[in-house]
């Protein structure tokens, strides 16, 4: 052979057996077992950390609660949306290589022991799908007004979306495992009496041992004076108020307001008795929407959405999320479209599997 | 009558723990005997407990701390009763009686009202999710229990004690993993049905995953580097402490989607 070229062959080929060597390099620490302990132990600590730092937090925000530099740290480090940070992103991506790989090595082992096979294979499943969400998923709030229709929803990079149909929110509504109740403390200290009563509006409560007796005349959750008259704000009970008028013997009835939130501001003093209010808001059953879904012009599915009941159409489910306390006139909805979902949930299936067969409790 | 059965099964977890004394010191087998009689009626009473506040409450005593807590008490019990008695690691009734004992006392300092469920707990998976979480938790607990004594007895001195825990410990985390497993699933899956997404990196769900990891780490580290004895347990404790800050410390120090006291 003419030397030049022998010589070209054999850098070629010391480049090629250099290459194999680098992956062979690659390819045993990708499968070794020192790499899932490291990889796992440096993602759970993260998982950590992200823990005890608030997630999602604006710019604006994050400098308010920690100043600019530490917020900039926050916010270039991926501490602050650290579940999305590319570091996070890349830690469980070689885990799951580290998976993948160490499974491979070892499949004559793995596949003797099918339990272990299925918990491994549901692992890669499992991360597979959370990819999938990430790339194809879609997820955002939609707001109705009661009465009205959308078709979109914002997305939590506040992107405007749209889904393929249109939705109505005939009526919003919640229900009530009690209902509110109003509570009066009657006292005149120079007695010694103290009494406390529930009343209920409209009703009378007779006090005989202080010869006096209470009506509850109106109620206002959000009290608020226009002009000279009372009214309320918002059904939203932020500064609840209760009228009562207080009729003693033959005297004219003196007509007062008691303020919940300030008792000992707006307790009123009648006669040498103090008259105090306390306001128990009835505890939510249940927020319920009552939702049609049109599609091309025609009604396609109604039902009433409540937590833990969404609504399914062409892929996109809506679920009961919030709603205005001041008016109860609107009501928001998640919306989410995920395709991981039937892979992630058979990779559950198999990693349950998995496992339960793997278990052995040997008798000592 | 709650308040009765309460402080039933809490006498009966008292004597159990001072006949499981009066065994270490004398060695009388009706003493052992008697200790697990006590736990067994604490147990039964605790039962009792549970069924009454699901009949008076209408709902599965899971939604809060305290019921979750009297749940895990129960489960605890429940796994001394029927397996750890037959087991022959020495005074193991003396431990998991007094760790009992520890768990009712600190959910006697919880809110033990009886309210209403929330909307978002109103779903069967309450029960599977919250049941199947606390049986893991209860296993956990007696790997923990079973690694403090590996740790603080002289191996050299105690061989064949030692060697007892290090199995009940393994063989505890190995079980209590695949209950934690199926607990997480239940909890991603109602969680999907509930918000729309199977994981959010919520406090809870994340340390949950953290107690997961480690507690896969354990178990490879003892199946492929064969970790024995205290070393393993170091790690099982590791696993403990976690366990109990996405119990405790989670819905006290952090703020979630979980949070319902």
């Amino acid at each position: 052979m003419i030397p030049f070229v022998a010589e070209g062959v054999n850098t070629a080929s010391c480049r090629i057996s250099r290459l194999q060597g680098l992956l062979t390099v690659l390819w045993e620490n990708l499968a070794s077992i020192r790499l899932f302990f490291w990889a796992a132990s440096l993602l759970a600590l993260a998982a950590v950390v992200g823990t005890f730092i608030p997630q999602g937090q604006s710019a604006e925000l994050l400098a308010q609660n920690y100043g600019p530099l530490q917020a900039s740290i926050l916010s270039k480090s991926g501490l602050s949306d650290l579940y999305r940070s590319w570091w996070f992103v890349a830690l469980l991506s070689l885990l799951g290589l580290n998976v993948f790989a160490c499974s491979l090595r070892r499949i004559q082992a793995v596949k003797a022991r099918p339990g272990v096979f299925l918990a491994h294979l549901a692992i890669l499943l499992i991360l597979a799908g959370t990819c999938a969400r990430a790339l194809l998923g879609k997820r955002g709030v939609m707001e109705i007004r009661q009465g009205e229709t959308s078709a979109h929803f914002f997305a939590s990079d506040g992107q405007r979306r749209s889904v393929p149909f249109d939705v109505r929110l005939r009526r919003f509504w919640l229900e009530y495992w009690d209902e509110p109740e109003h509570v009066v403390h009657v006292s005149n200290p120079h007695r010694g009496f103290h009494e406390t009563r529930k009343v209920k509006l409209g009703e009378k409560v007779r006090f005989g041992e202080l010869g006096f007796n209470l009506e509850a005349k109106a109620f206002y959750p959000d009290f608020v004076l226009n002009g000279d008259q009372a009214g309320t704000r918002s059904l939203n009970a932020r500064n609840p108020a209760l009228e009562l008028l207080y009729a003693r013997g033959g005297s004219q009835p003196k007509r007062f307001v008691a303020f919940a939130r300030f008792p000992e501001a707006h307790g009123a003093q009648l006669d040498g008795v103090q008259v105090t209010y306390e306001f128990h808001p009835g505890r939510i059953r249940q927020f319920k929407s009552e939702l049609e879904i049109w599609d091309g012009g025609e009604p396609a599915v109604r039902k009433t959405v409540e937590v833990n009941s969404p609504v399914t159409y062409k892929g996109y489910k809506l679920y009961q999320y919030s709603y205005d306390p001041e008016t109860l006139e609107s009501s928001s909805f998640l919306v989410a479209k995920d395709p991981s979902v039937p892979w992630v949930y058979l990779g559950f299936l198999f990693l349950s599997a998995g496992l339960v067969w793997n278990v052995r409790w040997r008798a000592p | 009558m709650s308040a009765a059965l309460v402080n039933s099964a809490f006498a009966g977890l008292l004597l159990a723990l001072s006949s499981f004394g009066a065994h270490k010191v004398t060695e009388r087998e009706w003493l052992r005997k008697a200790g697990f009689g006590f736990c067994a009626a604490a147990w039964l009473v605790l039962t009792a407990f549970l069924a009454l506040r699901w009949w008076e409450s209408s709902h599965a005593p899971l939604s809060n701390q305290y019921e979750s807590m009297m749940v895990l008490t129960w489960a605890f019990l429940g796994v001394q009763v029927l397996f750890a008695r037959n087991l022959p690691v020495p005074h193991l009734g003396l431990w998991s009686a007094l760790f009992a004992l520890i768990l009712f006392a600190v959910a006697s300092l919880l809110d033990d009202s009886v309210r209403p469920l929330v909307p978002a707990l109103q779903s069967n998976w309450l029960i599977l999710h919250v049941s199947v979480t606390m049986a893991a938790y209860a296993l956990f607990a007696f790997a923990f229990l079973a690694a403090l004594l590996c740790l603080v007895l002289n191996p050299a001195r105690h061989e064949a004690t030692v060697s007892s825990f290090d199995g009940l410990n393994h063989r505890s985390i190995s079980l209590g993993f695949v209950f934690l497993t199926v607990g997480i699933i239940f909890g991603s899956v109602w969680a999907n049905e509930a918000w729309g997404s199977y994981w959010s990196w919520d406090p809870k769900e994340t340390w949950s995953l953290v107690t997961w990891i480690v507690y896969a780490v354990a178990l490879h580290l003892r199946k492929v580097r064969a970790w024995r004895g205290r070393r393993f347990a170091a790690v099982s404790a590791a696993g403990f402490a976690s366990v109990a800050f996405t119990y405790f410390g989670v819905n006290y120090l952090l703020s979630g989607l979980h949070a319902y006291g």
